[in-house]
């Protein structure tokens, strides 16, 4: 078997975010919440804020070349889902918007989504679900949960804030069916982060490849499932006795090609319940005809990903994994000079080549 | 500051290491901030017959801007090697939080190498090739290290490298072979020496006199390296039978070790220090030496004693209170050293060089016919400061200097002194220049012209005033009878000639054949150079000075040191012979040839 990590490390910083993303990314966001927090229609409501998505845990891949990278922020109120109505909580949010971003915005069923010249920001609006809750948000705000950071830059979250992570689901107003739902991003972080941390920290690599693998042969497959969802497929698949990325890429498709067989035969989406509010089903959207199809493009990348681990040959091997992640993944670059292992001595040394000295 | 990610190079590097045997990256690239440097750490498995698999982890720093800089590989704390071999940097430990060992082994170019498996040479400038190259030595290195095959006989002997160390002294001696023959009677002994410290720091603390037994060893140092047997300081050697390692290729590291060592070479190292220690007790923390005799080549004859020096720590006064029960005599002095030669003492091991002529002479000197010879130099303008320099460099001791001019701004255009210099006397300060120059020049600088009074034991004079006057006293002087040659070098117009004339005894000479033979010469010059004029010294100056440049000084001054070795090196060297610069039609440089009439 041929050992590329290193092969994968270099493909996998070049499709991660870059530091300038990261820095737009921050400076949305924190601009973002600096003008909520001081806006006055809305200070008084607002108990905490915090990241979610994929920036948030580490499984984010670069944006394509005239897209932004994208954050969201959510906004946890004191709004209780007893006495005001969705339509009426987001309402409560348009003079901010109209002053601070005229023009960008465009509210969607379950966020805001704020378009700027270099970052997308999702603003998603939240209630606490009882007063025990709001009090621990409240108190957990400059914790870590609120922590701009990756989960990967952040060393045993879930064991440091244990008690943060033990809140409730919250509540979103859903603007197209008119009523509270549960959500509970914290939990998908905290699920994350304990996922990669069981996987030797190799599993958001393995996310951030497969999204990868995904862009690449976007022509061949059907649009969805994509983003959370295609990473919550991931996290549900991928096993935990991996010790590369390589691995952990190859056996998470394999795993996927030999768990939906069946549901496929019978010409069926799989149910994926949500981290944190298990009557949600991650896949809802996702039709049968397409999962068929995305099936079928896992199942031939999965026989490739597994030739490309078995193969000893260090060049066919990373040919092979070129044709899986594309060109990002670094060409062949190595056997320069003679293999490995040693000549014995022989006679003593003699100078060689051109002995200049100064 | 965060360095983010290490160029397109440094990753190309690394991954052409994956198909390396036995390789395994174990911590991608970081960047090290204090050397600056980036490093991967990885592991190394070797199937050696007799040992079976074993592994060892290492850490590789390459430059930010590789693959350019240097590469060096250094053993990791955690599953490193931890002795020294040959071929090694000292393997010290660091301090915590530093994950490797101080003891990169030496896998690069030229010569200190392991470079016998007739493998390819450093790939520099290859991304992909360079990092594995050194990484496949590496390999190499560990195979013949473990394998205890590190240096055939044959390939040059290399001494043991001493711990990384914080002192900044440089301990020098000048060991060759005349003295290997006087110590190979004395090994196992011990004695006093003596050594004066010099060099801008006074970080140079030159040997100079041993004591042994009745008969001393002293070193033939010049005039920088004073004897100062009075007041000179005073240190303890200790000479061994063969190099003091334990373990492979590793100096002790403590008291204790070196005294087992020492022992087992049937050496008491403590009965020494205590026989001598009464005569270092007002030397603060006193010099110890330790010799061993080391061959040119592994297997070979040993032919040399190498030296390797200690700082003790400062031994008991005198007046210091002996320990209960002991009385104030040699054994209660000794009980109170005792407290600081203990035996888990961290010896402070001080760099040493090999200062010897012989050694110098390897990289090429004058034959010691000419090197023998005490030069007397008349004039130290332009080109007798240069030439001076020359001889004493190439090995030439004996130098008298005779000159009385004083050196003035305009000279350091094309002198070897230096503005520090301006208002002094020319040869005085050469003097000082010349004997630091090189250990072993003797030089001495008369501040007066000739004809003044210069030592009896002269063997070649030089004239480099360009003076009709001194040539004409040269010719008066009353020389000693012994035999003496005599040069005298001068330059053409704009220094574009060089006037050679030689005679091969002193006693010969006269001004009359000088200016038969020379005026010709001087004839052609200036009908080659129509309406030449000399120009004024300076503005507001009546004093002509001649045109030319201290580059041409420095070509004729080589020049003069060719027909010197050439004029004592055969009989019949009298003449005159005349070199020219010859440039192109644009009047640019093109070479130079001798000229005829």
């Amino acid at each position: 078997m041929a050992i590329v990590n290193s092969y994968f490390n270099d493909f996998l910083s070049s499709i991660s975010l870059q530091q300038s993303h990261i820095e737009d990314l921050k400076l949305g966001h924190i601009t973002l919440r600096d003008r909520l927090l001081a806006y006055d229609g809305l200070k008084d409501i607002i108990v905490a804020t915090f990241l979610q998505g994929s920036y948030r845990r580490a499984t984010a891949v670069r944006p394509h070349a005239d897209n932004r990278a994208d954050v969201d922020l959510i906004v946890v109120t004191n709004l209780s889902s007893d006495t005001i109505t969705p339509v009426e909580v987001v309402k409560k949010f348009i003079p901010f918007l109209e002053k601070h971003y005229k023009d960008k915005y465009q509210i969607n069923g379950r966020s805001i989504a704020i378009e700027l010249s270099y970052v997308d920001l999702d603003l998603v609006i939240t209630s606490a679900p009882s007063e025990v809750e709001l009090t621990s948000y409240k108190s957990a705000e400059n914790n870590l949960i609120t922590d701009d950071r990756m989960i990967t830059e952040i060393e045993n979250l879930v064991y440091k804030a244990s008690a943060e992570w033990k809140l409730s689901p919250l509540l979103i107003p859903d603007r197209d069916v008119r009523e509270w739902t549960r959500t509970h991003p914290l939990e998908q972080i905290r699920w994350t982060q304990e996922k990669n941390s069981r996987c030797s920290g190799h599993y958001v690599n393995v996310v951030k490849a497969i999204k990868w693998w995904h862009r690449i042969h976007s022509e061949e497959l059907p649009k969805y499932p994509k983003s959370y969802p295609l990473e919550h497929l991931i996290g549900t698949n991928c096993p935990e006795m991996i010790d590369s990325v390589a691995e952990g890429f190859t056996f998470s498709l394999e795993a996927i090609v030999a768990n939906y067989q069946d549901t496929v035969a019978r010409q069926e989406v799989p149910f994926l319940p949500d981290h944190g509010v298990p009557e949600h089903d991650v896949f809802k959207r996702i039709s049968a005809t397409d999962f068929s199809q995305f099936y079928s493009g896992i199942k031939e990348a999965a026989k490739i990903a597994r030739e490309a681990l078995d193969e000893t040959d260090i060049e066919k091997s990373v040919n092979l994994w070129r044709s899986l992640l594309g060109t990002r993944f670094p060409e062949y670059s190595g056997g320069s000079s003679n293999k490995g292992g040693f000549i014995p001595p022989s006679n003593p040394t003699t100078p060689q080549r051109t002995q200049r000295f100064a | 500051m965060e360095k983010d990610q290490p160029n397109d190079n440094i990753l190309l590097a690394r991954r052409s290491l994956e198909d390396i045997d036995g390789y395994e990256l174990i911590d991608d690239w970081q960047f090290d901030h204090k050397k600056n440097k980036w490093y991967i750490k990885f592991s190394l498995t070797l199937d050696a017959q007799i040992e079976g698999k074993f592994t060892t982890n290492w850490l590789a720093f390459v430059h930010e801007k590789y693959p350019a800089g240097k590469i060096k590989i250094y053993p990791s704390k955690e599953n490193g090697i931890e002795h020294t071999y040959l071929h090694q940097e000292f393997n010290q430990n660091t301090v915590d939080g530093i994950q490797w060992r101080t003891g990169a082994p030496c896998l690069e170019e030229p010569l200190k190498v392991v470079g016998r498996d007739n493998s390819v040479e450093e790939p520099f400038g290859s991304a992909p090739g360079r990092l594995r190259w050194y990484i496949e030595r590496l390999m190499t290195w560990i195979h013949l290290a473990s394998q205890n095959m590190l240096i055939p006989p044959g390939d040059p002997f290399e001494v043991p490298p001493i711990p990384a160390t914080k002192l900044s002294n440089i301990l020098v001696t000048a060991e060759d072979s005349k003295t290997f023959g006087f110590w190979s009677h004395h090994f196992g002994k011990s004695g006093i020496f003596y050594f004066t410290s010099i060099g801008k720091k006074n970080n140079l603390d030159v040997v100079s006199f041993f004591k042994v037994g009745k008969e001393p060893l002293k070193y033939e140092w010049g005039e920088k390296i004073p004897l100062n047997l009075g007041n000179g300081i005073l240190g303890i050697w200790v000479l061994a039978n063969e190099v003091p390692v334990f373990s492979q290729w590793e100096l002790p590291q403590t008291f204790d070790q070196l005294k087992n060592v020492l022992r087992a070479q049937n050496i008491d190292l403590a009965e020494s220090i205590k026989t001598l220690a009464d005569t270092l007790r007002s030397s603060k923390n006193p010099l110890l030496l330790v010799g061993f005799p080391i061959p040119e080549f592994v297997g070979g004859k040993s032919c040399q004693i190498h030296w390797l020096g200690i700082r003790l720590p400062t031994l008991s006064s005198n007046e210091a209170k002996p320990p209960n029960g002991f009385r104030t005599n040699q054994i209660g002095r000794w009980r109170n050293d005792l407290k600081v030669l203990r035996n888990d003492l961290s010896l402070r091991w001080v760099e040493t060089e090999n200062w010897s002529l012989e050694e110098f002479s390897r990289r090429s000197m004058l034959d010691e016919q000419i090197t023998s010879m005490a030069f007397l130099i008349l004039g130290a303008g332009a080109l007798g400061s240069v030439l001076v320099e020359q001889l004493a460099k190439l090995g030439v001791k004996n130098i008298t200097l005779v000159d009385g001019d004083v050196l003035k701004g305009g000279n350091l255009v094309r002198h070897s002194l230096g503005v520090d210099d301006v208002g002094e006397g020319k040869a005085s300060a050469l003097q000082e220049r010349v004997n630091n120059a090189i250990p072993y020049a003797s030089a001495k600088g008369i501040n007066e012209y000739f004809p003044t009074k210069v030592p009896e034991d002269i063997d070649i004079v030089i004239d480099c005033t360009g003076s009709d006057e001194v040539l004409s006293a040269i010719e008066n002087y009353n020389w000693p009878e012994n035999d003496i040659q005599f040069y005298s070098f001068s330059f053409g117009i704009n220094l574009q000639k060089l006037f050679v004339y030689k005679k091969g005894s002193i006693h010969d000479f006269s001004y009359q054949d000088f200016t038969t033979q020379l005026s010709p010469w001087g004839e052609k010059d200036y009908v080659e150079h129509p309406g030449f004029k000399l120009p004024k010294e300076g503005i507001g100056c009546w004093h002509p000075a001649f045109p030319g440049r201290f580059d041409d000084v420095t070509i004729w001054s080589g020049i003069a040191v060719k027909e010197i070795e050439k004029g004592v090196n055969c009989d019949a060297i009298d003449g005159v012979s005349t070199y020219k610069i010859i440039s192109d039609d644009d009047g640019s440089f093109s070479g130079i040839i001798k000229d005829s009439l």
